[in-house]
């Protein structure tokens, strides 16, 4: 580790994995209640198991790129993160009010939670992924301003690279796109028309502009390759992203109240995002290929391909698969919706998420890489959770294509619920890909537990 | 001889990526463009006879100069004419803000008459293509700014020029873009 | 100077002067054709045939810029056929739809 500020990374990084395994314990429960729905009623109803499921996914990522932004940017920057301590406070702060929303949704039922926290005066609570209380909105907001002060100083003081610029302007947009979460209209179509720029235009937008970063950082460090080599891929890959992100985001804006020309605009550049997606596997593929050296992090190595792969197939294929309109006018908000969102999260924004902690932990804990047990272990890991994913996908998907079929395609659709029932057995077959997710995870835990004798320092 | 053909291609590969990146959607307009017009054939006739082809023509022209600068700069500086490469950039330039002067007074036009995106179907198609490609002139022009920028003071030379050459080959796309463009919305019926 | 150094600056300078005057020829060629067609749809044509007239100056001009302007002349075929590729497979279903 070349600068000791980079240490405040470890705490964030250790939050992160925490809340992941929450997020997938409680993704566990939930997939349970698909198919036995009074499991665990009244204590978890499932829409509390799905609100913790999403918000921890959201708040465990957004401490995996805190973390790596505080780790890579000091290196980068070639200087002491600005203020150390501001980073240690907002880990604290964030971790506890993250801490306490989650008990809220817990302990309280919504509306009295909503009362608890006084959103009557300011609502904003409610909406799918913004069912935070405001005040624990306003908390968000302050974190994230001290934190991109605090990067943003470091960076703007020290050398200036493409990769630390390129991050910087994925975190403000992260944190200006969030302020879209306070504007709440009474209009339906209008409060859903900017609703979708908060978790939808990070995903497809801003958080690219991340990923690709964090990429490029750990692309460098593991293969040695120019960097002028990996930020010009960089630079292209962020064009070609931003080019059709932000109008393909429109495909959310079909059969909403939206105007028609939403259908055209958000078919045509949404249909051309996997290109972004494709240019990314292209990069990482090249750069292990064209690789100077043979770094002992074979596992972070593995994350990062896994991470350029998976991105593409989940992002970019499956977000393709409905993002036609005159398809999603059949797929729209089904399965398949499930499907997509399931790989894409975890092919994109976890990998990328695991590519850094895997090559970050050894470094903060004192070796270039971790042994050969532990790392045996760690791909292992990977292999499990890659895998599950991959089925979890596969068996949401089917079940997709069976409900828009029997639901809205058929002669005599079904309804809703007479629909669930006859994909029931893919839902089983997910529960149980599920259990092997969990597999996966606790044995990424235990690799980092793992005891070793001689590892090179 | 210059039939050989062994030479890669002009300027930084990245760019030719971009570049085929951005045909391909352009592509996909096209033909999004073409098929929608023979469902609504009627409705397209009639709306295309509102649009501006005198300024049309005329920016063809400007941007054909335009990219013909460019050429007269990428083999300036091959000769380490750098002076003479300033100028081919400097007046590309000009040509495409004349380019873009005309298609902004176009749409004020338009504007100015109510028309908008969700007017219909033709005009969904007419604002959305030629805003598209009027951002690319943009990004075009920002780019050989920076390389006539870095032209002038001295960075590059006969040997070392694919900053140059890089810039150019996404002009001439930008140009070849429009040369589609320009008969496939404004001129064919 | 030595007399193969002072052969080879000549030739090249008479490649580089080649150039020049292959630019500025296309350049009118594309002007050239630009105001023709103009000049065809502003006399009236507007059959089947003038839609083709047009196309196949697209075709062309889109032919000169990608191999001249560009350069991809000289550059190896693969790359070539793939940009050209495009400008014909565009034009060519454009022809298609609308004959539909």
């Amino acid at each position: 580790m070349k600068y000791q500020s980079q240490l405040v990374a470890k705490n964030y990084f250790i939050a992160a994995i925490l809340l992941f395994t929450g997020q997938i314990l409680f993704g566990l429960i939930m997939g349970l209640q698909y198919v036995v729905g009074d499991f665990l009623f009244p204590e978890i109803p499932f829409n509390v198991a799905r609100m913790v499921h999403t918000n921890l996914l959201i708040v465990w990522l957004l401490f995996a790129f805190m973390g790596a932004a505080y780790f890579l940017v000091p290196e980068e920057s070639e200087r002491e993160l600005y203020a150390p301590w501001l980073a240690t406070l907002m880990f604290w702060i964030f971790l506890i009010a993250g801490a306490l929303t989650v008990i809220g949704y817990l302990l309280f039922t919504y509306s009295d939670l909503a009362a608890l926290t006084r959103n009557e005066l300011f609502p904003t609570m409610g909406r799918e992924f913004l069912e935070q209380p405001t005040i624990t909105k306003i908390g968000i907001v302050i974190v994230a301003l001290a934190f991109i002060f605090n990067i943003g100083m470091t960076v703007l003081t020290g050398r200036k690279t493409v990769i630390s610029l390129v991050l910087l302007t994925g975190l403000v947009g992260l944190a200006v796109f969030f302020l879209f979460s306070f504007y709440n209209p009474d209009n339906l179509v209008l409060d859903k028309y900017y609703w979708w720029w908060v978790v939808h235009l990070w995903v497809e937008g801003v958080w690219e502009l991340i990923l690709g970063s964090i990429l490029a950082f750990v692309l460098i460090k593991v293969t040695g390759v120019d960097r002028e080599v990996i930020e010009k891929w960089l630079y292209i890959i962020i064009a070609m992203t931003l080019i059709t992100g932000i109008i393909g985001t429109g495909h959310h804006y079909f059969w909403i109240g939206t105007p028609d020309y939403w259908q055209w605009l958000g078919s045509v550049f949404s249909a051309m995002e996997p290109i972004p997606f494709f240019m990314m596997t292209l990069f990482a593929f090249n750069m292990v290929n064209k690789r100077r050296r043979e770094h002992p992090n074979k596992a972070a190595v593995l994350w990062a391909l896994g991470t350029a792969v998976m991105a593409f197939l989940g992002a970019g294929v499956w977000g393709f698969l409905h993002t036609l309109a005159p398809v999603n006018f059949y797929t729209h908000g089904t399965q398949i919706t499930a499907a997509h969102g399931h790989m894409a999260f975890y092919g994109a924004y976890v990998m990328i998420s695991l590519t850094i902690i895997s090559y970050a932990m050894p470094i903060m804990r004192g070796r270039t890489a971790n042994g050969e047990k532990a790392q045996v272990l760690e791909m292992w890991s990977f292999w499990l959770m890659t895998i599950a994913m991959v089925f979890i996908t596969l068996f949401l998907t089917a079940a997709g294509i069976l409900q828009v079929y029997l639901q809205r395609f058929t002669e005599d659709p079904v309804p809703f619920m007479v629909a669930q029932q006859k994909i029931e057995i893919f839902y089983w077959l997910r529960e149980f890909t599920g259990l092997v997710f969990l597999i996966g995870l606790v044995l990424y835990i235990y690799s980092f537990f793992v005891k070793e004798e001689n590892v090179a320092a | 001889m210059d039939t050989e053909r062994t030479k890669p291609l002009p300027g930084d590969f990245a760019i030719w990526i971009f570049i085929f990146a951005e045909l391909m959607v352009f592509g996909v307009l096209f033909i999004a463009y073409a098929v929608t017009r023979s469902l609504h054939r009627e409705e397209f006739a009639y709306y295309q006879q509102f649009l501006d082809r005198e300024t049309g023509a005329l920016n063809t022209l400007l941007l054909i100069t335009s990219s013909y600068f460019v050429v007269k700069a990428v083999l300036a500086i091959k000769q380490d004419k750098v002076q003479q490469c300033v100028n081919g950039l400097g007046l590309a330039l000009l040509c495409g803000c004349g380019f873009l002067v005309a298609k902004t007074l176009e749409f004020s036009d338009k504007f100015s008459a109510g028309i908008r995106l969700s007017t219909n179907t033709f005009y969904m198609f007419y604002l959305s293509l030629t805003f598209f490609h009027f951002m690319h002139v943009i990004l075009g022009m920002v780019i050989l700014a920076a390389i006539l920028f870095k032209a002038r003071a001295g960075a590059y030379n006969h040997r070392e020029h694919t900053g140059v050459e890089t810039g150019a080959s996404y002009w001439h796309m930008v140009d070849l873009v429009w040369i589609i463009l320009f008969p496939l919305v404004y001129i064919i019926r | 100077m030595d007399h193969s150094v002072s052969t080879r600056l000549h030739h090249s300078v008479n490649t580089w002067a080649h150039q020049q005057t292959r630019a500025k020829r296309i350049w009118f060629a594309l002007m050239f054709l630009t105001v023709f067609v103009y000049t065809c749809g502003r006399f009236g044509f507007s059959s089947q045939w003038f839609v083709i007239l047009v196309l196949a100056s697209s075709l062309l001009k889109g032919y000169w810029i990608i191999a001249e302007y560009m350069g991809l002349r000289q550059v190896a075929r693969k790359w070539r056929w793939l940009v050209q590729g495009w400008l014909v497979l565009v034009i060519v279903l454009i022809v298609i739809i609308h004959q539909l």
